[in-house]
């Protein structure tokens, strides 16, 4: 089962291993990226960062999607993180199982405008995004467990 | 019911709570003394009010800045009360691992984060462990 997949350019960090997988329960996490499957120094790092009793097992976007299809992480309470809006995208399309996108953390960049505190898209990933509401993934903008929750087509 | 007190010398309770809070994303009630900032605070009948005040199933988890510092060795007279646990050398790492849901019985539970709090000081150089895939 899902218990979150949230998009957060900087993966995980002290809000999402102390708040977010409280919060959830979860007690699996999936880094679902392209760049940090082969960056044996990041990998190490995000092992120590992890917490305690939770597994953390990292893939790239295809095999991440092919785990999740195959059924293999359906006893985990599971916990997605990826980087960015297009890894969102390109994950979703190779598979139907994430109902729900927590939108948590994005960069702004080079004609990115804010959509929240913390959350800045560009055109580009704005589109995106459309696309998988139109496909019926509910995407909310939520930093904290704690903070109020905003439906991301109320405000894009 | 776990209440929370961090006392230090100087602002870094303060400093700690606000980061703290800051990482849970919202006011953990941790509350900050800090001692020696204020001449008249007399920080431990402060907590002693604490103690007095917490319910038979409440536990009071204080944390000092330094083991033999004076803020501790003034806390040391809670050391051995029931329902008071006092924690040395506090990290963020600790106080994150005390805000995490815990069964267990209160010494074990204490215990246990206090060893893996120790874990979380890191001299990034060299890491540790192994990046070994682990799967599903």
């Amino acid at each position: 089962m899902i218990v979150l997949t949230r998009i957060d350019y900087r993966l995980l960090h002290g809000q999402v291993v102390y708040a977010w997988i409280n919060f959830t329960n979860a007690d699996c996490i999936l880094i679902a990226d392209d760049t940090v499957v082969n960056d044996e120094f990041r990998k190490k790092a995000l092992k120590l960062a992890k917490p305690e009793n939770c597994k953390l097992v990292f893939k790239n976007i295809q095999e991440a999607a092919e785990a999740l299809n195959s059924g293999v992480t359906d006893k985990y309470k599971l916990c997605i993180i990826l980087q960015t809006v297009d890894d969102a995208y390109r994950l979703c399309k190779k598979t139907d199982v994430i109902k729900e996108i927590n939108f948590g953390l994005s960069q702004k960049k080079e004609g990115s405008k804010a959509v929240s505190k913390a959350v800045y898209v560009n055109e580009e990933e704005k589109q995106k995004l459309i696309e998988m509401m139109q496909k019926g993934v509910h995407i909310y903008l939520q930093q904290g467990p704690r903070d109020s929750l905003k439906s991301l087509e109320d405000i894009l | 019911m776990n209440h929370i007190i961090v006392a230090t010398h100087g602002k870094m309770a303060e400093g700690i709570v606000d980061t703290l809070n800051l990482i849970m994303g919202f006011d953990t009630g941790v509350k900050a003394i800090c001692a020696y900032t204020e001449e008249e605070v007399d920080y431990v009948s402060v907590i002693q009010q604490e103690v007095n005040s917490l319910k038979p199933d409440e536990q009071l988890i204080v944390c000092t800045d330094l083991f033999g510092g004076s803020v501790n060795n003034a806390c040391m007279i809670f050391a051995e009360e029931w329902n008071v646990h006092l924690i040395a050398g506090i990290n963020l790492n600790l106080l994150l691992q005390l805000m995490v849901p815990n069964t267990e019985p209160i010494e074990k539970a204490l215990s246990n984060i206090v060893a893996s709090a120790k874990d979380g000081l890191i001299y990034c150089r060299h890491l540790e462990g192994n990046a070994d895939e682990m799967d599903f």
